[in-house]
């Protein structure tokens, strides 16, 4: 008995063992890396615009913050060395890294930060993003490595939204080429930008994280079409598609044994919005029936070929604060048609669903949920909508009962709180809980006042909450390191290495 | 005159027989379909043609031989209300150019000369842009270009008729000038708007395909042969038989429609065929 014990521990180091050298292969320097993206960013300055093409292009590429999110979606430190937080939770130290340079030359220090935020927060700069610095009071210079921000409030978002794509840090004699041929920190350099064809970028030898990065070149190359996007990969121009393979494609792809499809997360939640002002989706009983009536697990599957992950309440499964609540309403049609019964909708009602025509995720989900609902006994009309006047409709002057939509800006549980945006959910209860939680220093209860908040939105079923995402980047086989999930809006390939 | 003297004519005979078998399934599908075309079933996706579900199934699980069936139906309401359209406002026009000729004659097809000049789908997408994507509002754009074309076929066909002595002696005993239209003028004029009806048939269904393939046309969950091939297209690599089948429905039913057109035409044509009894 003791043998075969012993044989298997053998048996199992050796196997924990061989499969941790298998894992991680050892990165190789040099190479170039061509990746396709559905959209050319209208300019190159993430600060001015929200276009998400424009960070998925620059933001740990070419321009970094002082922290960053890590592939865990956890915030570390970047262009900080390290940072400190005072008692009373108002002051943040960073104490920056030395021997950074810009793409320029310049050296890197503290008047740079201090120079960065006051552009931020100055209105002439224009930034939609505005919320992200209200809360700074001031940016000071401690030493040429020492910056210490003060803030107005307690707010727990506040390192956050530092490492948004919005934060990163720039110096003052480049400010202005921002847009067109950014200077950064970055362990990339800005070489050229052919518009309406790609970017490219060259690596910059004096990064400042030894060793990295590995690329010699890497180029973003525009394709609207994904069917041209995966002709590309599969011809060798691109090596890989970092976000616009539909569930369909990846399934095909995967099988082939030339390219890897990895499945992970993104923070784009795919929910049911629902008008909150409209009846009969002002009764909580109904949104809760329709809730129980929908079948996560299959919609998946029917809408995105099994790849993403269902979700209980408006937050994805990489936020740090993330807790599962998908267990709060399991399907269960007929006590979706008993809450109906109990509403006063015995023989259900009839509405309204728009959806996006643009988008194949919210036009099959609208189609499948028409479907399960219709099994409870509401009837859906489905409207397709074109994009442009989606947004004017639906979003603008919340003229809708129901539709399908992502959400994609991570960490933004915070639309619940206000009573204005489209879906017009107004609880002062929840609107004062997150009040409370961004002002909460200690992190252990500011995550016990997220996970209320979870709960709240979901005990309220305000919205039908789906699914979150995938990521679904795919690539050539020899491309190793590419971020598995996206927990923010970047394409980084810092770490991004070619097996030769 | 003999019944089976039309199915002599080939043409007439094979269009008439597919015409037939779509129409026949078309009414069918009120009363049976295997399967309910709108219910999905996500455990029974992107099943292959098999023996429940003949023509297999799709994305959602949705048997497609019951929405094969069900776009017939639509097809066919599109085709009967964009010719319908554009016949009824086309003689109209037509009819009133070549009556009163002149300046209405001028305004009439001048106008309709533009529309003529827009290429048929393109100004149906223009037209389902404007009163926006539904089933109804396209089969009103596809009739709508439907009209130029019958109303210079009218007032053609009409003008030549307005000469004939019977009407110069209709007009002497005093018949009213729509009496005229519609006892002379019309009855003489019906066959080539009749083939020229089926060729249009044929042409409304590909353009409602054509819409629906765009989104502009039939809404989901309803079926259609062009929403189903648009929604087959982004799953070509893995199952093709879900564009093949609504494909070479739309095939067949223009075939179809196109054929019938060209043996009524062969018939309906006094020079080239003599069992029309005068």
């Amino acid at each position: 008995m003791k043998k075969f014990l012993l044989m298997s521990l053998i048996c199992l180091a050796f196997v924990l063992f061989s499969t941790a050298i298998y894992a991680q292969p050892k990165p190789v320097s040099g190479g170039s890396l061509t990746i396709a993206q559905g959209v050319e960013p209208p300019g190159l300055d993430p600060t001015t615009a929200t276009s998400a093409a424009i960070p998925r292009v620059v933001y740990g590429n070419v321009l970094e913050g002082l922290v960053r999110v890590d592939r865990d979606g956890k915030i570390i430190p970047a262009l900080a060395r390290e940072y400190k937080v005072s008692k009373d939770g108002k002051e943040y130290t960073f104490i920056l890294k030395k021997g950074v340079k810009f793409h320029d030359g310049k050296p890197f220090d503290a008047e740079d930060v201090k120079f960065t935020f006051e552009r931020l927060m100055d209105p002439k700069t224009n930034i939609p993003n505005t919320k992200y610095y209200r809360e700074i009071e001031s940016v000071e210079v401690v030493d040429s490595h020492t910056v210490k921000f003060k803030l107005k409030n307690v707010n727990s978002m506040f390192l956050f939204n530092l490492a948004r794509p919005d934060s990163i840090i720039i110096n003052k004699q480049t400010a202005d080429r921002l847009k067109t041929a950014p200077v950064g920190t970055g362990p990339f350099k800005f070489v050229e930008w052919i518009r309406g064809d790609r970017v490219i970028l060259a690596k910059f030898e004096e990064y400042h994280r030894k060793g990295l990065p590995y690329l010699d070149k890497v180029t973003f190359k525009f394709i609207g079409d994904p069917s041209a996007q995966i002709a590309g990969l599969k011809a060798g121009d691109v090596d890989v598609i970092g976000y616009d393979v539909s569930p369909e494609n990846a399934l095909l792809l995967e099988k082939d044994p030339k390219f890897k499809v990895l499945n992970g997360y993104t923070t784009t939640e795919v929910i049911l919005s629902t008008n909150q002002t409209r009846k009969p989706f002002d009764d909580v009983r109904v949104r809760r029936a329709m809730a129980h009536a929908i079948d996560r697990p299959a919609l998946i599957k029917g809408a995105m070929s099994g790849y993403g992950t269902p979700i209980g309440s408006h937050m994805d499964p990489g936020n740090p604060y993330y807790i599962d609540l998908t267990n709060i309403y399991p399907y269960n049609p007929e006590k979706a048609k008993q809450l109906l019964k109990e509403a006063g909708y015995p023989n259900g009602f009839d509405a309204v669903i728009k959806v996006p025509e643009r988008f194949a995720y919210a036009k099959r989900s609208g189609e499948i949920i028409t479907d399960m609902l219709s099994q409870v006994g509401i009837r859906l009309k489905i409207e397709l909508m074109e994009w442009g006047q989606w947004l004017e409709r639906v979003l603008r002057n919340a003229d809708f009962d129901l539709t399908v939509i992502g959400h994609s800006e991570p960490f933004d549980i915070d639309i619940y709180a206000n009573p204005k945006y489209y879906f017009r959910y107004d609880n002062p209860k929840f609107q004062e809980t997150l009040k409370k939680t961004e002002m909460e220093p200690d992190p252990r209860l500011r995550r016990d006042l997220y996970v209320a908040l979870q709960k709240m939105i979901t005990e309220d079923a305000v919205n039908g909450f789906l699914f979150v995402m995938p990521s679904l980047p795919t690539m050539k086989k020899e491309v190793m390191n590419w971020w598995k999930d996206y927990p923010m809006t970047a394409q980084d390939v810092t770490e991004v290495w070619i097996q030769k | 005159m003999s019944l089976r003297r039309p199915f002599r004519n080939i043409n007439f005979t094979i269009g008439f027989l597919i015409t037939l078998i779509i129409l026949l399934t078309a009414l069918l599908s009120f009363v049976f379909t295997p399967f309910d075309p709108n219910r999905m079933n996500l455990s029974e996706r992107f099943q292959a043609p098999n023996q429940s579900h003949w023509l297999g199934t799709d994305q959602y699980g949705r048997d497609i031989l019951s929405r094969v069936m069900k776009g017939a139906v639509n097809s066919i309401i599109v085709g009967l209300v964009a010719v319908s359209i554009g016949m009824g406002f086309g003689i109209l026009l037509g009819s009133l150019a070549a009556f009163y000729k002149k300046w209405i004659d001028e305004t009439i097809m001048r106008i309709s000369d533009v529309l003529y000049g827009f290429p048929a789908v393109l100004s149906a997408i223009l037209i389902t842009s404007i009163l926006g994507p539904g089933a109804i509002n396209s089969m009103i754009a596809i009739g709508i270009f439907n009209i130029p074309i019958f109303a210079r076929l009218t007032r053609v066909t009409s003008l030549s008729i307005w000469e004939r002595d019977y009407v110069t002696s209709a007009r002497a005993i005093g018949r009213s000038d729509a009496g005229i239209i519609w006892k002379h003028i019309l009855p003489n004029i019906l066959s080539p708007l009749i083939v020229q009806g089926t060729v249009q048939f044929a042409i409304a269904i590909l353009a409602e395909a054509g819409l629906s393939y765009l989104g502009l046309g039939t809404q989901p969950p309803h079926a259609s042969w062009g929403r189903m091939l648009n929604e087959a297209q982004t799953f070509m690599g893995t199952s093709s038989y879900l564009a093949i089948f609504p494909g070479c429905a739309i095939a067949l039913a223009v075939l179809g429609f196109n054929l019938l057109g060209d043996g009524l035409r062969d018939m309906l044509d006094p020079k080239l065929s003599r069992w029309v009894g005068r």
